[in-house]
């Protein structure tokens, strides 16, 4: 089987698997291959910032490689960005003309690294690079959640929180926006709130949390509700995303990590999305080594051997079941991340292009 | 028992380090000391959303643990209840999509409910330690710096006092314990104390970082294993080398299958977990 090439590929799984590490030898196999490529990272590892050249001020920007230690010039140099919250909420800002986005205390706050707005920035991130129209294929390696799902759980997330019930508050509030510019923009305004309970709920909120924080949290909702297009341009992604013929989704996970309940679990989400198509990269396997392994049968070292060869099966036998491919990435002998990364671009490269 | 257990050990790493069987193994250690423990798991997922990361199954391996399990919704009623003194009304407000689409919006706020329940219960009953199944690295940091971070946000009101107070508590290292778990490789052993390094920069919290599924115990059996076998324990033994100072303790690979062995393996590593 080969890995088509689509606009999108999208690494799922959870941390530690090898994710990130994969999907930089993705990117840079595809770049071989003459694709114009963007890789996004989530993944605050400093090691990946070594491999690829980058120092600690380049998160959120695009910084071009065409050359990387041990691996050489790259056929097309491909960009590559580190996703930083605060970054990405300036740029919604501007683009929306609410320079106040990122100047909000609530808002500044909240898009800390661990503010927990990672998923959702990132999805309006890659929505905004799309548009320039520059690349042929988004390596994208989602952002460690407590749940790798959380990632496509991102879209929901934007779609409640402009529904209509905050639409009607923020439609509300930005009238009054429009009519006293100037003034006390929030003062007694909770008051003058229509729709139906939302304002006994901020007049409680209000009695727990005083008054100046529900003036705050006005003011947040105010500055992100007249950003909103910014907000909702990230919904455009879920189509892509789960279209089949648009993007790769590719679930990593690792033979000393093998967790079978993500395999079923994400097949279940994928379903929700009508998606049925996806490949799972088993990385550091071993089983073919271990094969070669005769120790005294009773022994400990059997033990041992029976263990992990059970281990990799179960992994192996899920994938009959749940996935449309199976791609093996062996362990890697090497302690500089780099010679791994150009390792698994080679066997990237052998999967792609083998039948 | 020769030392002075924390109240609240709080077992973080990347997924399938095996925090959910090393937290578990913990619970069970500290109470054949005698020691009232209970282990936890919370659920940050989407209010009324069927996802859960419970771990029923590893659950029923272990059998007699104490175990409980933190719904966010429970967590944010009991606590908008006692704040507004009616159940009636709070049950109205985490209902209300306003309070859901916030909560989904700002998954901050969810930890800071769920972290004041936790802390609530340590102070209700002076005997109890628990053992807090946490998730993945990231947001271990950020369930830890997210009532720090709404403290800041609310500046004043009753909400900002229970803050101060829960921090006070939260961030006094003989209260609370950050255990972080890694897999012998460099990249994993890195981050780990990427995530000590940030943990600490937040509060001079007792921080130790332990080695899951060392193979280094094994290194007889492995005298005649594959070559790759062969170079994947002597990366190990490198990795091990080079972080020894960062590393508390490793804990043996175990070729059991069933919770009592695999607890067997491993017990006499436990007491370093303290």
């Amino acid at each position: 089987m080969k890995i088509p090439i689509r606009s999108f590929d999208i690494f799922f799984g959870t941390g530690g698997v090898g994710k990130t590490t994969l999907a930089t030898a993705r990117a840079i196999q595809l770049a071989n291959e003459g694709q114009r490529v963007l890789l996004m990272t989530i993944d605050p590892a400093k090691r990946l910032k070594d491999i690829l050249g980058l120092g600690d001020d380049c998160a959120g920007e695009i910084k071009t490689i065409s050359e990387l230690p041990e691996i050489g010039k790259i056929k097309t140099p491909f960009d590559a960005l580190l996703m930083s919250p605060p970054k990405t909420i300036e740029r919604m800002g501007q683009a929306a003309g609410v320079k106040e986005l990122s100047q909000n205390r609530i808002v500044e706050v909240l898009a800390r690294p661990n503010g927990g707005m990672n998923e959702i920035l990132s999805l309006i991130e890659l929505q905004s690079r799309l548009e320039s129209g520059k690349y042929d294929c988004v390596v994208l390696d989602t952002p460690p959640g407590p749940h790798f799902l959380d990632f496509l759980d991102g879209l929901e997330k934007i779609k409640s929180f402009f529904d209509q019930r905050f639409v009607e508050i923020f439609t509300s509030l930005g009238r009054r926006a429009m009519e006293q510019p100037h003034k006390g923009l929030m003062s007694g305004l909770i008051d003058k709130v229509v729709g139906a309970g939302v304002n006994k709920l901020l007049s409680y909120l209000q009695k727990v949390t005083g008054e100046k924080f529900v003036e705050d949290f006005l003011a947040a909702l105010e500055v992100i509700y007249r950003s909103r297009s910014s907000f909702v341009s990230g919904l455009a992604m879920e189509k892509k995303l789960c279209d089949p013929l648009q993007a790769n989704w590719f679930l990593v996970t690792s033979v000393e990590q093998g967790k079978f309940n993500e395999a079923k679990e994400i097949q279940l989400a994928a379903a929700k999305k009508q998606r049925k198509e996806m490949f799972l990269l088993l990385n550091k396997a071993l089983i073919h080594q271990l094969e070669s392994w005769n120790p005294e049968a009773g022994s400990k070292a059997a033990k041992l051997k029976e263990s992990l060869v059970i281990k990799e099966k179960n992994l192996r036998d899920i994938t009959k079941t749940h996935f449309t491919g199976l791609f093996d990435f062996p362990e890697i002998m090497a302690s500089s991340p780099t010679q791994h990364v150009k390792e698994l671009a080679l066997q990237w490269s052998h999967h792609a292009n083998s039948n | 028992m020769g030392f002075t257990p924390k109240r609240l050990y709080i077992f973080t790493g990347k997924g399938g380090v095996g925090k959910t069987t090393l937290s578990l193994a913990f619970t069970q250690w500290l109470r054949e000391q005698n020691l009232s423990a209970t282990y936890l798991t919370l659920s940050q997922q989407a209010l009324s959303d069927e996802r859960a990361s419970y771990p029923t199954q590893s659950l029923n391996e272990w059998g007699n643990i104490p175990h409980i399990h933190l719904e966010l919704e429970e967590c944010a009623e009991g606590y908008i209840s006692k704040k507004l003194g009616s159940s009636m009304l709070s049950k109205w407000i985490v209902k209300t999509a306003f309070f859901r689409a916030l909560v989904n919006m700002l998954p901050g706020f969810g930890y800071v409910i769920s972290v004041g329940k936790v802390l609530d219960m340590l102070n209700e009953d002076p005997q109890l330690i628990i053992v807090l199944d946490a998730p993945a690295s990231g947001h271990a940091l950020a369930m830890l710096e997210a009532t720090s971070n709404f403290r800041e946000i609310f500046q004043a009101g009753l909400v900002f006092d229970d803050t101060e107070k829960m921090l006070k508590r939260l961030y006094d290292e003989k209260h609370t314990g950050v255990r972080i778990l890694t897999l012998p490789t460099s990249l994993s052993m890195q981050e780990a104390v990427e995530l000590k390094t940030s943990v600490q920069k937040l509060a001079p919290l007792d921080t130790k970082i332990f080695l899951n599924h060392s193979l280094e115990s094994w290194t007889t059996e492995l005298s005649d294993a594959p070559v790759a076998m062969k170079e994947k324990l002597s990366l190990e033994l490198e990795v091990i080398e080079e972080f020894k100072n960062d590393l508390s303790a490793s804990i043996p690979y175990s070729a059991s299958s069933s919770a009592k062995e695999i607890y067997q393996d491993i017990k006499s590593s436990l007491e370093k977990f303290v």
